[in-house]
C-alpha cells in the first residue's frame, strides 16, 4: 500500500520540482539582472502555451519539435516589449527603487493587456490538445508516463545549458557579473543596456518554454492559465534569493515535493495555499531567501 | 493680504459646499447617476486610504483587494444579523486587526517583495474561500439583501478624507511622511518606525475594509471572485499615480477621471476594457512621473 504511494511521491515530486525551476528560472535571471520584476510573466508562459497548441493543431507539429521554434519567436517578442516600453523606463529612473517600482506596475499592466488580447483573440474557453504519447512506463506498480518524464529531462537540460551559458561565454559573464555588481560591469566596458534587453528577452523564451512543457503536462490552455505560474515563480524567486542558480534548483524542488504532496493527500486547489504559507514561513525565518549571497 | 484670505476662505467653503450638495444629492439625481456617484465615490475613498499609507511611505501595497474582500465577507456573514451599524464597526476591528498582523510580518519588507506579498495575500483569501465553500459548506457565494448605500459610503468617505486631512501633522502623519522621505534617518531621530508603519498600515486597511463592508449590499450576491477582484488592488495604485502621488488631493483628482472613464469603457468597449486601462497605465507611468494635477497646476500658473 505505502510503497507504491510513496514511489509517486518522490519521482512525481522530481518531475515538478524540475518543472517549476524551469518556470521560475526566466523570472529569476530578468529580476536579478534588470531589477525588473515582470509580473507577465505567466502570460508570456501561456503565449508559448497558444503557440505550441496552434503548432500542434494547425500543422500538426509535435510540441517537442515546435519548442525549438516557438522559443526563439517570443525571444523576438520579449525584445520588442523591452526595447519598445521598458528600456525608456530603465534611462528614465533615476534610482533602482524607482525603476523596481515602475516596472513592476507596467509588468502588470502588460499582463492585464496580454491576457485581455488573448481572451478577444482566442475566447475564453479551455482549450486542449493530447499530445502525441510515446506510452508509458511502469515501476513496481506505479506508471508514468514517458511524456512527463521526457519534460522533466528537457527542464534539466535547459538548466544546465543555461548555467553553462551563464558561466562560459562573454554574454553570459556579463550577465552573472551585473547580478551583482551593475556599476562594475560598466566599468569594465560592456553596454548594459544590451544585458539588459538580452536577459530580459531570453527570461521571455525561458517562460514559452515553460509554457510548451505546461501544454504537455497538463493541456488545458485558456488566456487566464498563466496567473499561478507567475504566483509560483515569484515565491520561488523570494525563496531562492534573487540571481542565485542554485536556489532556484533547491527551491523548486522544495516547492515541486510541497505542492505535489498536497496535490495527491489534500486536493489541488490547496496548492497556491501550501505555498503561500511556506513563503511566509521562509520571509519571516530569512527576509533574504534561503540560498541568498 | 486680503486676496489670501480670500483664497483661504475659498478654500475651506469649497469642500464644504461640494459636501452639502453631495447630501442632498439623492432628492433630484436620476437613480443611474447616483449609482455612479456611489462608485465614483467608492473610488474616491479607496485611492485616499491607499495613498494614506502606500503613497505617503512608498511602501506599495497591491493588496487592497484583500481587505475590500474582507469588509464585504463581514457584511455577507453579519448583514441579516446585526443592525447595519454594528456590521460597519466589526468590519473595521476585525479589518484593523487583521492588517496589524499582516503588517507585523510583512513591513520589514521594502520594495518589491512588500506589494508581491501584499498582491498574493488577496489571492489567497480568494483561493481558501472558493476551498472552502467547494469542499465544506458546498455553497458558491452568498446573498445579502440589497439596499442603497449612498449616505454609508459618502460618509465614510468624507470620514476618510478628513482623518487624512487631521492626522497629517499628528505625530502619526509626520512619521509616516519621514518613513517616505528616509526610514533610516527617521529611526535615527528616535522614530518608532515598526510601530508607525503597523499602525498606519492598519488605519489604511481598516479604511479600506469599511468601504467594502459599506459597498458590498449593493451587489446582492457576492462570491469571492467579486469581493477579492483584483481591480480594487490595481485602480487606487493607478487612480493614485495618475492624478499625482504627492499629495491626497491627487488621488481624488485621479479617482474621479479614472472611475469617469472605467465606467465609459466598460459601457462601450466591454471586451477591450482592460487593454484600454493597462495602456492608459503605461502611458500614465511613461509620460506623467509626476501626475496630471501637477501637470495641470504648472500650466496655469
Amino acid at each position: 500500500m505505502i510503497t507504491p504511494f510513496l514511489l509517486d511521491v518522490v519521482i512525481g515530486g522530481v518531475i515538478l520540482g524540475t518543472f517549476y525551476s524551469l518556470i521560475a528560472v526566466g523570472l529569476n535571471l530578468q529580476y536579478g539582472v534588470t531589477r525588473i520584476l515582470n509580473v507577465a510573466h505567466g502570460e508570456f508562459l501561456m503565449l508559448g502555451a497558444y503557440l505550441t497548441y496552434f503548432c500542434f493543431l494547425l500543422l500538426g507539429v509535435n510540441p517537442f519539435i515546435s519548442m525549438i521554434v516557438v522559443g526563439p519567436l517570443m525571444f523576438l517578442v520579449g525584445f520588442l516589449v523591452y526595447m519598445l516600453i521598458l528600456r525608456r523606463l530603465v534611462l528614465l529612473s533615476k534610482s533602482s527603487e524607482e525603476l523596481e517600482f515602475r516596472s513592476l506596475l507596467i509588468c502588470f499592466s502588460l499582463s492585464f493587456i496580454i491576457q485581455n488580447l488573448a481572451m478577444v483573440l482566442w475566447t475564453a474557453n479551455y482549450r486542449s490538445y493530447e499530445a502525441p504519447s510515446v506510452g508509458a512506463i511502469s515501476i513496481a506498480g506505479v506508471t508514468f508516463e514517458i511524456n512527463r518524464i521526457i519534460v522533466a529531462l528537457i527542464s534539466i537540460t535547459i538548466n544546465i545549458f543555461l548555467y553553462l551559458f551563464l558561466r562560459f561565454t562573454k554574454i553570459g559573464l556579463a550577465m552573472w557579473a551585473a547580478v551583482s555588481q551593475p556599476e562594475g560591469v560598466q566599468l569594465v566596458g560592456v553596454n548594459i543596456n544590451n544585458i539588459y534587453a538580452i536577459s530580459f528577452s531570453l527570461g521571455v523564451l525561458f517562460s514559452a518554454w515553460a509554457g510548451s512543457l505546461t501544454s504537455i503536462l497538463y493541456s488545458t490552455i485558456n488566456p487566464f492559465m498563466g496567473v499561478p505560474y507567475t504566483l509560483i515563480s515569484l515565491v520561488l524567486v523570494i525563496l531562492a534569493g534573487v540571481g542565485s542558480f542554485k536556489g532556484n534548483i533547491v527551491g523548486g524542488f522544495l516547492l515541486g515535493y510541497l505542492a505535489y504532496i498536497t496535490m495527491r493527500i489534500i486536493h489541488s486547489a490547496l496548492t497556491l495555499v501550501v505555498i503561500y504559507a511556506v513563503l511566509i514561513l521562509v520571509l519571516l525565518i530569512k527576509p533574504k531567501g534561503l540560498f541568498a549571497r | 493680504m486680503v486676496r489670501a484670505k480670500y483664497i483661504v476662505h475659498l478654500k475651506t467653503l469649497f469642500p464644504l459646499l461640494l459636501f452639502i450638495l453631495l447630501i442632498v444629492a439623492p432628492l433630484f439625481m436620476i437613480k443611474y447617476y447616483l449609482v455612479l456617484l456611489t462608485s465614483v465615490l467608492c473610488w474616491i475613498g479607496l485611492a485616499v486610504s491607499w495613498h494614506f499609507f502606500c503613497g505617503v511611505t512608498k511602501y506599495v501595497s497591491l493588496g487592497s483587494a484583500a481587505f475590500f474582500g474582507t469588509g464585504v465577507y463581514v457584511t455577507a456573514a453579519f448583514c441579516g444579523l446585526l443592525p447595519f451599524s454594528l456590521v460597519l464597526l466589526l468590519a473595521a476591528i476585525i479589518n484593523f486587526l487583521f492588517a496589524c498582523g499582516v503588517g507585523l510580518v510583512t513591513l520589514r519588507m521594502k520594495g518589491v517583495f512588500f506589494a508581491i506579498f501584499t498582491f498574493g495575500l488577496a489571492e489567497l483569501l480568494n483561493n481558501t474561500i472558493l476551498f472552502w465553500e467547494m469542499k465544506v459548506t458546498g455553497t458558491r457565494g452568498r446573498f445579502i439583501i440589497p439596499f442603497d448605500v449612498y449616505y454609508p459610503i459618502l460618509i465614510i468617505t468624507f470620514a476618510i478624507i478628513l482623518s487624512t486631512i487631521l492626522l497629517r501633522r499628528s505625530r502619526l502623519g509626520l512619521a509616516l511622511r519621514m518613513i517616505g522621505e528616509c526610514e533610516e534617518a527617521a529611526v535615527h531621530f528616535g522614530v518608532n518606525a515598526t510601530l508607525y508603519k503597523v499602525l498606519g498600515f492598519a488605519l489604511s486597511s481598516m479604511f479600506i475594509g469599511l468601504l467594502g463592508a459599506a459597498f458590498a449590499p449593493k451587489w446582492g450576491y457576492i462570491d469571492s471572485g467579486i469581493a477579492f477582484n483584483s481591480l480594487y488592488s490595481f485602480m487606487p495604485v493607478i487612480m493614485t499615480l495618475f492624478g499625482g502621488i504627492e499629495t491626497y488631493i491627487g488621488s481624488i483628482v485621479g479617482a474621479v477621471v479614472i472611475s469617469l472613464v472605467e465606467e465609459y469603457l466598460l459601457t462601450a468597449f466591454r471586451d477591450y476594457f482592460m487593454i484600454i486601462l493597462g495602456s492608459i497605465m503605461i502611458i500614465t507611468i511613461l509620460t506623467l512621473p509626476e501626475g496630471i494635477t501637477k501637470k495641470l497646476l504648472k500650466k496655469t500658473s
